[in-house]
């Protein structure tokens, strides 16, 4: 009887190793790869969004809050209307339910998005800096753009590989506020508080060595500005 | 006989539990695995095309040197210019950190602008100037292609560019493209006009008087531009060293508004304010936004501005203002103002573009006349204005201008004519965002 019972404790032991070790390699996985994308998803606040639901709240075709956040009603919303205007029901608004609506922007949403892109990588990479060191975040961006060591478009830039952490981690999927915005619109306009530079660090926490090398040209914050 | 039966009854939870995790595990790998591959054939392909892309330059480039005829040799530029294009963009695209990069990527962004700008200006044929800058960048391409046929191996074998991407880019990948950034190449003096060009990149300060102020005289300049506000207090913080050398001082107001402010140390001037705006109702008009840019302008001593375009976003006011001169604006002079609408403070300053281009030009007269000019735009347009400008060309040229203002459709355009020419220099239309008017 106690042979029997100690038989069935090591089994148990050994099930609980097996176990043990399965979930552990289930995490080491998961952080591995893509594991950062289900921890930041963007809380929409989004203004076009609002600018939808309002639109079909306006024609009738909604009656929930306009949150800016698209969920089960207002997609449903999105697909009557589809249906009564003849378009591709799928419950996105893209170019043709966008101009049914009366919300086409034309050609004016490229740029747009540039000031969103680089709102976002500002707010995910300096949250807590000075409003000037926002500002210089966003020119740097710029700056990378126009030179020749750098790719030659903002999306380029800010998803070059390596370039900015908060795109690794996926912090880059906060949704910005209006500072960052601010910050965006400033360097756009051609604010640069740092004049010309190319990179930024926080000597605190920078792990490459190479970065030290660069000619240092301001500090603002936290973030050490480089040429 | 009750232990055992607990026993046995944990043993079973246990074991289904064991099941259930690797069935898990096995569905989680699998999905990862697939979306690796996923990613993995992104990366591959963008390397074959990088690798099309630099056999094609090189071919393309030794055709070029020994072709004579000159629209043979267009053809290769053209040519040229995509393939450096989209060498450019596959180059970004791959996991290799910029620092490996930089070098490679300057290169083929000035041999595409070099190829640009020798298609605009060297018309008929290639001058023997151009052929051997470009005979001279042949060699170097070579390399590129020499380390890239290294890579393809390497993938033939079952390399995985996706496998490097754990140790951020410090791999057997990222080494080929080092060595091929640290090439010393002879680079020639690339003198040609393109954006990347180095008289561009080095850009001369024109504007600014030589001598230099000291960080009180400074800090004492920026109390007299404040004092009718009411100062709190006006701190040093730091020196910046970049195309201008800056001191910088945070101002407080009584109002509780707060700059970062710069001041050149050459010709002490104000250069720089970045403050943050408030948000709220907005308690002016733009006419009123202009004036109160207007006023600033005259405190820091420019008197001759005049407030070439202007607009409301996101409760602050963007006014531009330029230099004028015998009634025509200069627009290369330019400062750029910020005002807040809900305390009609301003809130930013932005005054590189007159530091770097002020000087005191002497503007030739319009060989062409206004209503000539006129003829030159569009029939389809119809105009609400017009004025004499001198605009910023590309690559730091100035021409002397016709400013139409006009709309189509409900479009508001901006044309601009040569007034010795005729030739329309520029064409801009305003478009409206969310994030205010912008020019394309």
């Amino acid at each position: 009887m106690n042979k029997v019972a100690k038989k069935y404790m090591v089994l148990l032991a050994i099930c609980l190793a097996v176990v043990i070790t399965i979930s552990g390699i289930f995490a080491i996985t998961f952080t591995s790869f893509g594991g950062s994308t289900d921890k930041v998803m963007g809380v929409a606040t989004d203004n076009y969004n609002t600018r939808v639901q309002q639109r079909l709240k306006e024609l009738g075709y909604y009656s929930g809050a306009v949150d800016g956040i698209i969920g089960t009603q207002t997609v449903a919303a999105i697909k009557n209307f589809q249906r009564d205007n003849g378009l591709n029901v799928d419950g996105i608004v893209g170019p043709k339910t966008a101009e049914k609506l009366g919300l086409n922007d034309g050609s004016s949403s490229q740029s747009s998005n540039d000031v969103y892109l680089i709102a976002k990588c500002v707010y995910a990479e300096a949250r807590g800096e000075p409003y000037v060191g926002q500002v210089a975040v966003a020119a740097v961006i710029l700056n990378r753009v126009k030179s020749p060591d750098f790719p030659n478009t903002i999306a380029g830039v800010i998803y070059q590989p390596w370039a900015f952490t908060a795109v690794n981690d996926g912090q880059i999927n906060l949704e910005p506020n209006d500072t960052a915005y601010q910050a965006a619109r400033d360097a756009m306009n051609g604010w640069d508080p740092t004049y010309g530079c190319l990179y930024y660090y926080n000597p605190e926490v920078a792990t490459s060595e190479w970065i030290f090398t660069r000619q240092t040209v301001v500090t603002i914050g936290k973030h050490v500005f480089a040429i | 006989m009750k232990a055992k039966s607990i026993l046995i009854v944990s043993v079973v939870a246990l074991a289904s539990l064991v099941i259930c995790l690797s069935i898990g595990f096995a569905i989680n790998t699998s999905k990862m695995q697939s979306n690796a591959n996923a990613l993995n054939s992104v990366y591959e392909r963008t390397f074959y095309e990088l690798v099309d892309d630099v056999n094609n330059i090189e071919v393309e480039l030794s055709k070029l040197s020994v072709t004579e005829d000159g629209i043979a040799q267009q053809k290769s530029l053209t040519k040229l210019i995509e393939k450096t294009t989209s060498a450019m963009n596959n180059i970004a695209m791959l996991p290799i950190a910029s620092n490996t990069l930089n070098n490679t990527s300057r290169f083929i962004n000035q041999l595409n602008g070099m190829c640009v700008s020798m298609q605009q200006y060297d018309m008929s044929t290639l001058s023997s100037e151009s052929r051997n800058q470009l005979d001279e960048l042949y060699e170097y391409i070579i390399k590129i292609k020499n380390e890239l046929n290294v890579l393809s191996r390497n993938i033939e074998n079952g390399y995985r560019i996706i496998d490097g991407l754990e140790d951020q880019g410090q791999n057997n990948f990222n080494n080929n493209f080092n060595n091929i950034n640290n090439e010393s190449v002879e680079y020639p003096t690339l003198i040609y006009d393109g954006p990347f060009s180095d008289s561009v990149l080095n850009q001369e300060i024109k504007g600014l008087p030589e001598s230099e102020c000291t960080q009180q005289e400074a800090e004492q300049y920026l109390k007299n531009i404040f004092s009718s506000q009411g100062i709190t207090s006006v701190k040093y913080l730091t020196t910046t060293n970049g195309k201008f050398e800056t001191f910088d001082f945070s101002v407080k107001l009584n109002s509780g508004l707060e700059y970062y402010a710069q001041v050149t140390k050459r010709g002490m001037f104000l250069l720089t304010l970045s403050a943050l705006a408030e948000t709220g109702d907005s308690n002016i008009t733009v006419d009123k936004g202009e004036e109160i840019a207007l006023d600033m302008a005259k405190i820091v001593g420019l008197n001759d501005m005049k407030v070439v375009w202007s607009a409301s976003s996101n409760g602050i006011i963007y006014v531009n203002l330029v230099f004028t001169k015998d009634n025509v604006a200069i627009y290369p002079d330019m400062v750029k103002v910020k005002v807040d609408e809900v305390s009609a403070k301003v809130v930013g300053w932005e005054a590189s573009a007159y530091a770097y281009n002020h000087t005191d030009r002497t503007i030739s007269s319009a060989t062409l006349g206004a209503t000539e000019a006129r003829n030159k735009v569009s029939s389809k347009l119809e105009i609400l204005s017009q004025r004499l400008v001198i605009i910023p060309q590309d690559y730091l040229k100035e021409a002397l201008a016709y400013e139409f203002e006009a709309t189509y459709q409900g479009y508001t355009y901006y044309v601009y004519i040569d007034a010795k020419t005729g030739e329309q220099l520029k064409i801009l239309r305003v478009i409206q965002t969310d994030n205010g008017d912008l020019l394309l």
